[in-house]
């Protein structure tokens, strides 16, 4: 990622509708202060959900003779175009695609091939009306009755190798957690080092795996892994878990305390 | 005195913070791409994209949303930024060709954006022309239209009420290009 803090201010928390709502009411509280900060408030911590982690080198699928696709990247917002957050992500998906090995090439425009990939993450946003009213508690009480915020993500990977080949689609979820003010992060979380960072962990982990699991359909033709290991716990009952299959429309909440090894 | 006074203004700004925003480059989609290449068609060129004749101006430049707005990046114009998004899809479909005897024209119909208390409402229309070498051969009015949970809060509602708005515009091309009657004017 590139970017001074501002840029990271305005394209990273700021787009996020959910986390922005409370750091807002957090602020109109508190401030001037926190207006100084930019409504994001320097009592604001976030953590990147454990349940979906990096997927570990040995459960990597590889393709033995990669081929150029062509790229297209979206971030939403409840399913709606979000520009400014594409543009903060787009670089960090194209190095992330780039890097899983299964392309010789990823391009912005149409390759000779016709394959195609499209990234899509779609920051889900929920229980908007209970995100205002702890905000606001949280401000008003000048940060000592604390609340934690949770951005859902969705992030689909679609991939197409020509123009009269199946589409394989694959859909992970994921999860930022913010607490704002004195409040305990939930079990198990590792603190990121600013939002920016929880961002692009989160980005890149649900881009990586969804993607591999595009790579693991026998359509796709790569070589999978004899015992790939499990990008997330098995038992994990959440929607910030892998999904394999299409994900409900309606996630449930995901888990705040699950994994007993924190982190990447 | 001073406290509540303070606290009044933050909600106002909370709730009426217009401004102008750029509305979203538009983006192609990987449904509308692997569309185009399965129809098996021509590349296709551009022609006029305007506000259809009779209509406020108005229609054209601007979106209210609590006293905010998007900009189309394209003049100013919505109806070019109707023709840049569908330019991106061409483009990225690899059908989009400049001397082509295919031209795609439209005319904007509708172009609304309301975020209300609890729900938020965003309708878009054009009628889309088809000619080939000059020959008439394909006009209907398309529109599609967005409804979502809205919020009291300015700072949510108005973000979200034109994020949807602008997202139309990638709807109502994918309404174009997937209406068999379209297909059917631009085959060879």
């Amino acid at each position: 990622m590139r970017g001074d803090s501002a840029e990271i201010v305005m394209g990273g928390i700021m787009t996020f509708a959910k986390t922005r709502l409370r750091a807002l009411m957090v602020s109109l509280c508190l401030g001037l202060a926190s207006l100084v900060f930019g409504g994001q408030s320097a009592l604001a911590a976030s953590y990147v959900d454990p349940a979906l982690k990096d997927v570990p080198a040995e459960a990597r699928v590889t393709k033995a003779s990669p081929q150029p696709v062509q790229i297209l990247f979206q971030f939403q917002t409840d399913g709606a175009p979000n520009e400014r957050a594409t543009k903060y992500l787009k670089t960090l998906v194209i190095d992330t695609v780039t890097a899983s090995g299964l392309f010789s090439e990823v391009s912005e425009t149409p390759v000779a091939s016709g394959a195609v990939i499209s990234v899509t993450i779609n920051n889900v946003v929920k229980d908007l009306k209970d995100a205002t009213a702890q905000g606001f508690v949280t401000g008003l009480t000048f940060g000592l009755k604390g609340s934690l915020v949770t951005d859902h993500y969705t992030c689909t990977v679609e991939y197409v190798g020509g123009p009269d080949a199946e589409k394989i689609s694959r859909s992970v979820n994921h999860a930022i957690h913010t607490t704002l003010g004195i409040k305990t992060p939930p079990e198990g979380m590792v603190k990121s080092k600013n939002i920016a960072e929880a961002v692009t962990t989160m980005a890149r982990q649900a881009v990586s795996n969804s993607l591999n699991q595009v790579a693991a359909d026998p359509a796709f033709g790569g070589i999978v892994p004899a015992a790939p290991a499990p990008a997330a716990p098995a038992e994990a009952p959440a929607p910030a878990a892998p999904a394999a299959t299409p994900v409900p429309a309606e996630l449930p909440e995901p888990p705040l305390t699950p994994a007993p090894t924190p982190g990447q | 005195m001073r406290a509540p006074a303070l606290l009044l203004l933050a909600v106002v700004s909370l709730t009426m913070a217009a401004c102008a925003t750029p509305m979203a480059t538009p983006g192609p989609s990987i449904g509308n791409l692997q569309r185009l290449r399965k129809a098996d068609v021509p590349q296709m060129a551009l022609g006029d994209f305007r506000l259809a004749p009779g209509l406020p101006v108005a229609m054209d430049r601007r979106v209210n949303v609590r006293g905010s707005t998007v900009t189309s990046p394209t003049g100013g114009s919505y109806a070019l930024f109707l023709k840049e998004t569908l330019a991106a899809e061409l483009q990225a479909a690899g059908k989009l060709g400049a001397a082509s005897g295919i031209v795609i024209a439209g005319e904007l119909t509708e172009s609304e954006a309301n975020a209300g208390i609890d729900v938020g409402v965003a309708k878009l229309g054009a009628t889309f022309v088809v000619t080939r070498d000059g020959r008439e051969v394909y006009r209907k009015p398309l529109r599609v239209e967005e409804s979502w949970t809205s919020s009291f809060y300015g700072a949510v509602a108005i973000p979200m009420a034109l994020n949807q708005y602008t997202g139309l515009y990638s709807k109502l091309v994918t309404r174009l290009l997937e209406d068999p009657e379209f297909v059917a004017a631009i085959r060879p």
